[in-house]
């Protein structure tokens, strides 16, 4: 931040202004501790910045303005969806047990049982270096997933993600209607996604829980076919594999793949069907991909 | 002239994100109060991005039963107005890719948009209110969507910090974002 700080003598003898990336700043109160006096210094004397700081707010406001009078028309009332979030809040409440202990509650827990709870522990370490130990010798499988486990998820765990579809023919999720109904994974279901890879608690901001095969290519709503695949932590991420998910439906709508080709490729290994179906070592630019989007809007030859 | 610091500040602020007042009541209480407030927004904010009614009411809900599991883990309650934007946003984001909505909305609000406008303005202002918003409008549909949801959270109030927690990016890369947008709407409007 200091290199930033402003000095108002210094500007005035410069000539310099607060530029509209700290003008806006100082306007949201985000850079007054540091900032604000002399900014507020420099727009006591400047009429120029106070001019362009008052554009820049009327700019915005005008935008505000106009994005809530375009959307404001087509907000359908609140009321049944806030009984429903209600209901589906007890649902949840009433599924799983809170798995949350306030500090408070910790520290009463360990004071009454600190015995147990120390020898639990010893077990528990026991028992995860038994099975670290097996894993490192016995199981390839187990030593990805605790691979897997130091970091992210660019591909699935084969074992817990094979991939699963539904019946389903080349015309039907080529037809319009199916394009368009692509479900949104039902948060209960998400979250054991989440606890099969460990992820506990769920990270939605920063992973998608993605279809391994797409629904748009037969892939069922299923667990074995779910799994957290991050949205930004590695460039093989769920914008990378969105491109995939495109060019073969499109191909498959396009006569140029059959359906069970594309199910067999892109669960077998999404990445290396990436690589094979765009003929490129690494991921193309989301920018670069933006051509494809016209398969969505393929209607089926017959 | 003696400048109050105070008058710029017409911008809807909220409240602090940091200083989060409901750390002591229920998730479940906590969750529901949360969506009273920003039910309209995120709505609005999924809509401009291009989604339907519908899906943007989709999201809203599974966004507000993750808030709630992630309030009943423990986790930090600091910016949660970011956090939830941020959910939403990527739920968002991969419903649009699914739907492919977009376009057919924008040009749903092309057609829709000069019937918005009945207010106690005569013919002629309506018409130029409504030829500017538009104009307005069509700037942000060009600009990158990282620019777009910039400007349109902002719109919905939030502050920048929130902004930049809902974006994954800097405080310092949402007003650049801004300003950069702001100086484009501005040059489109004329001025």
């Amino acid at each position: 931040m200091n290199d930033e700080r402003l000095n108002d003598e210094h500007l005035h003898a410069s000539g310099l202004h607060v530029s509209d990336k700290q003008l806006l700043l100082y306007a949201d109160r985000e850079s007054r501790i540091l900032l604000g006096g002399d900014i507020q210094a420099h727009l006591e004397s400047c009429s120029q910045c106070r001019f362009r700081l008052g554009a820049l707010e009327s700019t915005l406001e005008d935008f505000a303005g106009a994005h809530r009078e375009t959307w404001d028309t087509e907000l359908p009332p609140a009321s049944d969806r806030h009984a429903l979030l209600k209901a589906r809040l007890a649902d949840l409440a009433a599924q799983e047990p809170a798995l949350h202990l306030s500090r408070s509650s910790w520290l009463a827990v360990l004071g009454q049982r600190r015995a147990a709870f120390a020898a639990a522990m010893i077990a528990a370490c026991l028992l995860l270096a038994i099975r670290l130990h097996r894993a490192a010798n016995f199981s390839p499988e187990f030593s990805a997933t605790l691979s897997a486990s130091r970091g992210h998820w660019d591909e699935p765990n084969r074992r817990l993600t094979p991939g699963a579809t539904i019946p389903v023919t080349r015309n039907e999720v080529c037809s319009e209607a199916e394009i368009k109904s692509v479900p949104v994974i039902p948060v209960s279901l998400a979250t054991r996604v989440f606890e099969l890879y460990g992820v506990t608690p769920p990270r939605p901001d920063a992973y998608e829980v993605d279809y391994l095969i797409t629904p748009e290519l037969g892939g069922a709503t299923d667990i074995r076919n779910l799994w957290p695949e991050p949205y930004q932590e590695t460039e093989w991420n769920a914008h990378i594999k969105d491109q995939l998910e495109d060019r073969l439906h499109e191909m498959v709508c396009h006569g140029d793949l059959d359906l069970a080709t594309a199910q067999r490729d892109i669960s077998a290994d999404w990445i290396a069907a990436y690589r094979k179906y765009f003929h490129t070592e690494r991921p193309l630019t989301e920018s670069s991909s933006v051509g494809r989007s016209a398969v969505k809007q393929f209607h089926p030859r017959a | 002239m003696a400048f109050s610091s105070d008058s710029i500040l017409s911008w809807p602020l909220s409240p602090p994100a940091e200083a989060d007042s409901r750390a002591v009541s229920s998730p479940e209480h906590e969750v529901v109060e949360l969506f009273e407030e920003l039910r309209d927004r995120l709505l609005r904010y999924l809509l401009a991005l291009g989604l339907s009614a519908h899906d943007g009411e989709e999201i809203i809900q599974e966004s507000f039963l993750l808030l709630f599991q992630h309030l009943r883990h423990g986790k930090s309650r600091e910016n949660l107005r970011g956090w939830v934007f941020r959910v939403a946003r990527n739920l968002a984001l991969k419903q649009r890719a699914a739907n492919q909505l977009r376009q057919q909305r924008i040009v749903e609000f092309n057609e829709a948009l000069p019937d918005q406008h009945a207010g106690n303005a005569n013919p002629e202002e309506q018409l130029q209110s409504s030829r500017r918003q538009k104009r307005l409008l069509a700037v942000v549909r060009s600009l990158p969507e990282q620019d777009q949801s910039c400007l349109a959270m902002r719109a919905e109030g939030l502050r920048y910090r929130e902004i930049a927690t809902a974006l994954g990016i800097s405080l310092g890369s949402v007003a650049a974002s801004l300003a950069r947008s702001l100086g484009r709407l501005s040059r489109a409007d004329g001025g």
